[in-house]
């Protein structure tokens, strides 16, 4: 597909240097310098774009112009940057000089060159996590650059085994990957599978980690995640300390952790900022919020369009009053309706912010009111579907709450075809996927199934930090303890 | 990957078969009503009156009311069906009402057994016996209501908490079939525009024999089951005298064995506050003699209404079962309706006034 490329850049077909850097003049941004003094002569080639001005002034351009250069190694000694090479390598020259070093040769046609780092390491600010904000909690999330991320990794987490394999993924992108873990408690076993499941990606372009997540996945037909991917580190830090191992990608702002479970993707990172009843109490809404928004559409199809005996007397009035006027039978309504919030926010998405709103707006209210008064739904399912669309973005990962709501579709038709029967049938064909789904090798349903009571201490509910004094079972983390716990009984205080 | 295929095939052929009923475009029964037809008139054994609400888009009711009479209670739905606009399914029936005439004269266990055989039908559909013109009971408008509605919660809050002894399908039929006990039913009767519960129904087997009027009901809970209601008891302790007991609760307990053989001791156990006394002063002494002239009543009633239900060879009270759960062996229901009649069945009575009011 990319042989046109290939064709051209590739430094195999390029016999040597000059050849090259004819080849690199044909960019605009590629920017050649000679200098002949002192008798001595130096040739400077590099990308302006992808070099830093000052460093290259100040530091290559000094020094050099300073003192009479004979040799290449006089320019290792001299010049006050580290990582100076000196090669004749093609292939790396090609590399280097593409990720912004800058080439110094002595004459025009020697083979030999050094390259100078002098990057231009042009970053957004550390800002604010938008997807995953907290009210209490670190307000930093992961940016783009790589080098930023694992310092906001490594600065919450300074201790010698926390390590950062680096690897590069991506024919044509380049993409530097990296994969953190702290060494002596995630299992080995679960850092080899994602070392090797990342050096098996053979692929042009690695943009995003979303696409390694996508690549590295178990199972790569189903519509679960089975990887969180978060943008905080305070998260991200939190999961190697149980063991869990974390890929970082270049250009991503997005780190993936695994092996995870489906409890995990429910669980927002806040439930540990408060207390544990509180936090249990919001867990168990969410679970709530998950079972309403797929079952609740399918179960209305259902009981109305086979089993009007389930429905109560004093709720039959209202039901059967608002769908009088209707023409459409309860499926269509409600997948007219489905696909009109569906169609809401896809738009809302694509939209800038301020449109967005606007849209929102528009749909809720004129599309909603209208539809009702025209008598193409009846309100009753209008406010069931506005709730379960609302209960869908209860989820604190976003990619589960897409899922979540393309989960509601097969329900819906089943529903129509066979009733609760239908629904009951989709249900297991939905836990039997779930079964069957592993992330990294372990099992996604854990601990529900294999149910490992140990590991309930964080799942539906979350207890007290007290009882977190063991990692997660799931990971089979060699080191299990994460503390002692040390239960001082309260001395009371009141004299009665 | 070809079985899943086949298997996703056979789920979509087969959806062909499922029976679709959507909600509006139904018509739902609420209640059911057997009489016996004029003979001139119309022809067939039985004719049934069905009431099934029609919703309106502003929020009003309206019973359209379907009368047709057939050879068969099934007959009589075919015969709905081509008068109506919409399929008439049962599914929703609350509540099903029998004729004076006919739950004399016929029995209605050939009309129950079909209610009870129809998989769609609940097991706690009430029944009931119609005192008077059946048609009118279910051609009257009670106001906004569905009429299957109505009934049902009159039935329902009575049961609940007032003196009607629990009734339903399911318990209708466990006293029909079970040995050692007759079922009964409540007597409704319309009274100008509402409808009253104006007793029971006493049947043997599956004909009614006799009846309890609204009076009794009282008595007759506190023989039958174990309860707690909201409504009152008024003791008449002389001319101009009254004392007034709420919040009762009370339990009873048979005695079998221990009152010797072929004897039946039946124990009431009242709890009650009293709210209204008509004397002066709610001295220790009247309390007392309200407690003691409110035992001696129902005890009075009770063992009259026990004499009665011998007289009549029935078993209301399911002490047939009671005798039957508690001795060894065989249960010879002949000899025991035999027995029946003439045992000496008494009845005790005790009272207890928990509250009499915070002033004293």
């Amino acid at each position: 597909m990319f042989r046109w490329f290939k064709k051209t850049q590739s430094p195999d077909k390029l016999k040597n240097l000059p050849e090259l850097i004819k080849n690199l003049k044909e960019s605009g941004d590629f920017f050649h310098f000679e200098s002949k003094q002192h008798g001595s002569s130096f040739f400077l080639y590099y990308f302006k774009t992808l070099v830093h001005e000052t460093p290259l002034n100040e530091h290559i351009l000094r020094f050099l112009s300073q003192e009479p250069i004979t040799s290449l190694k006089d320019i290792k000694d001299k010049v006050p940057i580290t990582g100076i090479i000196i090669t004749e390598d093609l292939k790396i020259i090609c590399e280097k000089v593409m990720t912004g070093y800058v080439i110094v040769r002595l004459n025009e046609n020697s083979v030999e060159c050094a390259l100078i780092p002098c990057q231009v390491k042009k970053a957004r600010q550390v800002s604010q996590p938008e997807v995953e904000f907290t009210v209490v909690g670190s307000k930093e999330a992961f940016v783009e650059s790589l080098d930023t991320n694992i310092h906001l990794v490594r600065k919450r987490l300074p201790v010698h085994e926390l390590k950062a394999y680096e690897l590069t993924l991506g024919k044509l992108t380049n993409t530097k990957v990296v994969v953190m873990y702290l060494e002596g408690i995630a299992n080995e076993e679960n850092v080899n599978t994602v070392k090797q499941r990342l050096e098996d990606i053979h692929v042009d372009q690695v943009v995003d980690s979303s696409v390694i997540m996508q690549l590295i996945s178990d199972n790569r037909n189903s519509p679960f995640p089975q990887l969180v991917d978060t943008e905080r580190p305070d998260r991200v830090v939190s999961v190697l300390c149980e063991g869990k191992v974390v890929i970082l990608s270049d250009g991503s702002p997005q780190a993936l952790i695994g092996p995870t479970t489906l409890v995990e993707f429910f669980s927002a990172f806040e439930d540990y900022f408060v207390n544990w009843i509180v936090a249990s109490t919001a867990r168990l809404i969410r679970f709530f919020a998950i079972l309403f928004s797929i079952l609740v559409t399918p179960v209305y199809v259902a009981t109305l369009t086979y089993h009007y005996e389930l429905i109560p007397s004093d709720l039959l009035s209202t039901l059967v009053s608002s769908r009088q006027r209707i023409p459409l039978p309860p499926i269509l309504e409600a997948l007219f309706l489905e696909l009109a919030i569906e169609l809401l926010r896809e738009a809302g998405a694509r939209l800038p912010t301020k449109v967005g709103q606007t849209m929102g707006i528009v749909g809720g209210i004129v599309i909603g009111t209208a539809s009702v008064e025209a008598g193409l739904t009846s309100n009753v399912l209008l406010i069931i579907v506005a709730l379960s669309a609302l209960a869908s973005f209860t989820t604190p990962v976003y990619r589960m709450s897409n899922t979540i709501r393309l989960t509601r579709f097969p329900f819906l038709i089943f529903a129509h075809l066979w009733g609760l029967l239908g629904i009951t049938l989709c249900f297991s064909f939905l836990i039997v996927h779930l079964l069957k789904l592993k992330s990294l090798g372990r099992p996604f349903l854990e601990p529900i199934y294999p149910l490992r009571v140990k590991d309930l201490k964080d799942a539906i509910i979350r207890l007290p930090l007290r009882f977190q004094s063991t990692r997660p079972v799931q990971l089979q983390t060699e080191d299990t303890k994460r503390f002692n716990i040390k239960i001082h009984k309260d001395k009371n205080d009141f004299h009665e | 990957m070809i079985r899943s295929l086949l298997i996703l095939l056979c789920i979509l052929l087969l959806t062909g078969c499922v029976q679709k009923k959507i909600l509006d475009d139904i018509q739902m029964v609420t209640i059911i009503g057997y009489d016996v037809p004029d003979e001139d008139k119309d022809g067939g054994l039985i004719k049934g009156i069905a009431v099934a609400p029609q919703y309106q888009p502003d929020g009003k009711v309206d019973n359209t009311v379907f009368i047709e009479s057939a050879e068969l209670s099934k007959e009589i739905r075919s015969q709905y069906n081509s008068g109506s606009s919409k399929p008439i399914v049962s599914g929703k029936l609350e509540v099903a009402l029998f004729s004076r005439e006919i739950a004399e004269k016929d029995g209605v266990i050939e009309l129950v057994d079909t209610l009870q055989r129809d998989p769609s039908i609940g097991s706690r559909v009430f029944l009931g016996v119609a005192n008077g013109e059946i048609e009118e009971m279910l051609s009257t408008n009670y106001g906004n209501v569905d009429t299957g509605t109505y009934f049902n919660d009159i039935l329902t809050h009575n049961s609940k908490h007032g003196m009607l002894p629990q009734t339903n399908l399911h318990s209708f039929l466990y006293s029909y079939f079970s040995e050692g006990s007759d079922p009964f039913l409540p007597l409704l009767e319309m009274d100008d525009e509402t409808v009253k519960i104006i007793g029971i129904a006493l049947l043997n087997g599956d004909k009614m024999v006799g009846e309890l009027d609204a009076d009794s009901l009282f008595t007759f809970k506190i023989l039958y089951e174990k309860f707690s209601s909201n409504d009152s008891f008024s003791v008449k302790l002389g001319p101009d005298k009254y004392a007034s007991i709420y919040n009762i609760a009370s339990k009873r307990k048979i005695d079998y064995k221990r009152a010797g053989n072929g004897k039946i001791l039946i124990t009431g156990n009242i709890l009650g506050v009293i709210k209204e006394y008509s004397g002066n002063k709610l001295s220790p002494e009247a309390l007392k003699e309200i407690k003691e002239t409110m035992e001696k009543d129902i005890e009075e009633r009770g063992t009259k209404m026990i004499k009665t239900f011998q007289e009549l060879r029935i078993d209301p009270l399911s002490l047939g079962n009671v005798v039957r759960s508690r001795t060894r062996g065989e249960f010879d229901r002949d000899k025991w309706i035999d027995e029946y009649k003439d045992m000496d069945i008494s009845f005790d009575m005790n009272v207890k006034i928990t509250e009499s009011g915070i002033i004293e």
